[in-house]
């Protein structure tokens, strides 16, 4: 904990990371007072405002990731990595190391965007002419555990920004790669998503989403101030395991790399060092690629499909059992007729007098759609009738809704 | 009383060097990520792909041990170059020579370990393909169950083990006629990517037909046209016929590594190892 500190005080120094913090308390101070300057009819108090919902708690996480991915870089730019092993620590006590000071980083810029809300409040308090109460029932609902969590929120956002800085080992692509994985919680995102609704599926595997989804949902807060409503997962637990599930790829990925570039030769632990960088990729395709491809699915491919198939309910059956009940005269139990429908009528004469083909899966575009073809032979000449049967899902089956029928073609003569 | 530090029996000191030689050479790395990767797919792609609700654990296993072993045509060849064709790195040969090893039992013993190796590597696909599905089994709820729903068939899993013994009867032979580690892999992986781009343009041209028996791989070829939902790059031979192309290939390649061998491996006689 005191060399995370005596880290966490080494990067502070470094002058741009000054520059971003300031910008960070900036940003915070005006967001804060612009948004509420001109709303404050009532007079809230302090504690109310200061923890009041909105936007700008994304930038303190932003801010926190990228101040964690520079740690991370800089510990390979400015020859800690060397030092330490000197020292004689290894690889997970290095990582580790660069993962507590990013956490301690991620803290610290949480208690910077605290303080300065706290302060953005009584200007705006003040500034509105209202009297500077401390604690009191205002129309703005209080979230106690606002507070705490946002501090979590930090320290996990730049203790995952350390690990890519760690992976990456170089300050500048560290803190680009953050802030395009965590660059997703950013207002401008969601009016993109509004018209790629894929987005919102990418957001909610990504860190910064998986971060928000943690925090804010079945997590007691009074509503989820996501900006993008997240879809999947959206139970606390699945934010946690999507977000560990990037620091375990990230963990791996830093290892594997550190190894590839030491001279240690030991078989046991470049074989744990892959073992682990295979089971990290696993997790990783495991968890995004289903829940997208499933999306992408044809229809035939989709489970709700397969499982109608497999329970003779599929709209192909639905028309079958129609058919042969127009072919019999009399429906089975369960199949209701269409409205206006009578089988007496020469319209469906083909079905029963014909050969009938129904289907077949592959020329169908849609599942609500079957065709069927019935051939009718009198004499020499071969008449054949298409059939379009328009079904509507209904429960776990299907209901015909219209039927279209057309000659297709009539042909002469014994055909070879 | 037992020996705290005492001699270790003979086999197991050769295991080591072996398994130590084969871990530290070139491409294992590749290969083993290529065996997890393939097998994790194997355990995720039911699921991702193909529309099944779920996927029960040891379906996932079966699964991802046919992945593995069906691709085994990419990552083999650098294992079987290191388990037959390395000769003298780390010392190795030197250590089995000098142990009373002669050029039969140096190649027996590089049989061992590509095949011990081989179906390892299989059973590692497998338990990473237990790790995709139940990860899958997270990220897409369905019907989670520990049995076989959803595996592949056993003509399937099948079809792939046997695949996987003769690209390892393949790779290693090949390995024993060309000796070097390029030569090897260029060997194997161009006959393999010519193969792909002979399948590739037999749909348009399908004179091109009887060309497909001068690949060694046909035989094995994962994709054939009567299951193939596509054309491309799918075998047209039937199952006898790519059978009896293969069965004349193995043939004729283990008759050349016969011949060639004995000539790479070449022992010192007893009075220079006296010296």
């Amino acid at each position: 904990m005191i060399l995370a500190l005596r880290e966490a005080r080494a990067v502070l120094g470094r002058r741009a990371i000054r520059l971003a913090l300031v910008v960070t308390v900036l940003a915070v101070l005006i967001g804060t007072t612009r948004v509420y300057s001109g709303t404050l009819d009532l007079s809230p108090s302090l504690f109310a405002l200061a923890t009041s919902d909105d936007q700008s708690r994304y930038i303190a996480l932003i801010a926190a990731a990228m101040l964690g991915a520079e740690a991370g870089g800089l510990w390979h730019s400015t020859l800690r990595s060397s030092y330490s092993w000197v020292a004689g620590s290894s690889i997970t006590q290095q990582t580790l190391q660069r993962v507590s000071t990013g956490f301690v980083l991620g803290v610290l810029c949480g208690i910077i965007y605290w303080l300065s809300r706290v302060v953005g409040s009584v200007i705006t308090i003040i500034g509105s002419g209202h009297d500077l109460v401390l604690r009191d029932a205002g129309l703005v609902p209080i979230d106690s555990s606002a507070v705490w969590r946002l501090l979590v929120a930090c320290g996990l956002a730049a203790a995952t920004g350390a690990l890519i800085g760690t992976a990456t080992r170089r300050p500048l692509a560290a803190v680009a790669g953050s802030f395009v994985l965590f660059g997703s919680l950013l207002p401008i995102v969601g009016s993109f998503a509004a018209r790629v609704p894929a987005i919102v599926s990418i957001q909610s595997f990504a860190p910064g989403g998986a971060l928000t989804t943690l925090l804010e949902s079945n997590a007691g807060i009074s509503k989820a101030s996501g900006l993008i409503a997240l879809r999947s997962p959206r139970s606390a637990f699945g934010g946690a395991a999507v977000l560990l599930s990037w620091c375990a790829v990230l963990w791996v990925v830093s290892t594997f790399d550190t190894v590839l570039r030491s001279s240690s030769t030991s078989v046991s632990s470049r074989l744990r060092h892959t073992g682990l960088a295979g089971v990290g990729v696993i997790v990783a395709i495991a968890l995004v690629l289903p829940p997208l491809a499933r999306e992408a699915l044809p229809w035939h491919l989709q489970p709700s499909w397969l499982e109608a198939k497999s329970r003779h309910a599929s709209s192909i059956d639905v028309v079958k059992s129609f058919v042969a009940s127009v072919s019999h005269g009399r429906y089975p139990v369960g199949l209701v007729p269409p409205k206006g429908i009578d089988v007496s009528d020469p319209f469906w004469a083909p079905l029963i007098q014909g050969a009938v083909v129904i289907g077949p899966q592959r020329e169908m575009s849609s599942p609500s759609s079957v065709p069927v073809v019935a051939t009718v032979r009198t004499g020499s000449r071969h008449t054949t009738v298409g059939y379009s049967f328009d079904l509507e899902p209904q429960g776990r089956s299907w209901r015909l809704r219209k039927v279209n029928g057309a000659v297709l073609r009539v042909v002469n003569g014994h055909t070879g | 009383m037992p020996q705290k530090h005492g001699v270790q029996p003979i086999e197991s000191w050769l295991a080591r060097p072996r398994l130590e030689a084969t871990l530290l050479g070139p491409g294992w790395r590749f290969s083993a990520l290529t065996v997890m990767i393939v097998g994790g797919l194997g355990g995720i792609w039911p699921v991702a792909a193909l529309g099944a609700s779920g996927s029960g654990v040891f379906a996932a296993f079966v699964n991802g041990c046919t992945a593995t072993a069906t691709a085994s045509l990419i990552w083999l060849p650098p294992i079987a170059f290191l388990c037959i064709g390395r000769d003298t790195e780390l010392g190795v040969r030197a250590i089995e020579i000098s142990l009373g090893l002669g050029p039969r039992g140096l190649q027996a013993r590089g049989w061992w370990n590509l095949y011990g190796l081989a179906f390892a590597a299989m059973l590692v696909g497998g338990f990473a393909g237990v790790v995709g599905g139940v990860v899958t089994n997270v990220s897409a709820p369905g019907r989670f169950s520990v049995g076989l729903v959803g595996s592949v068939g056993a003509a399937q899993s099948g079809a792939a083990l046997s695949a996987l013994i003769v690209v390892a009867l393949l790779c290693g032979s090949l390995v024993e006629i060309l000796g070097d580690r390029r030569s090897s892999l260029i060997a194997i992986w161009g006959t393999q990517l010519l193969t792909l781009a002979l399948l590739s343009v037999l749909y348009f041209a399908p004179t091109l037909a009887f060309a497909q028996y001068l690949s060694p791989w046909i035989g094995i070829w994962p994709l054939r046209a009567s299951s193939s939902m596509s054309p491309l790059f799918s075998s047209q031979l039937s199952y006898g016929a790519g059978g009896v192309a293969l069965a004349i290939w193995i043939v004729a390649i283990r008759i050349v590594a016969a011949i060639m061998t004995p000539r790479r491996v070449s022992l010192p006689s007893s009075k220079e190892r006296q010296e």
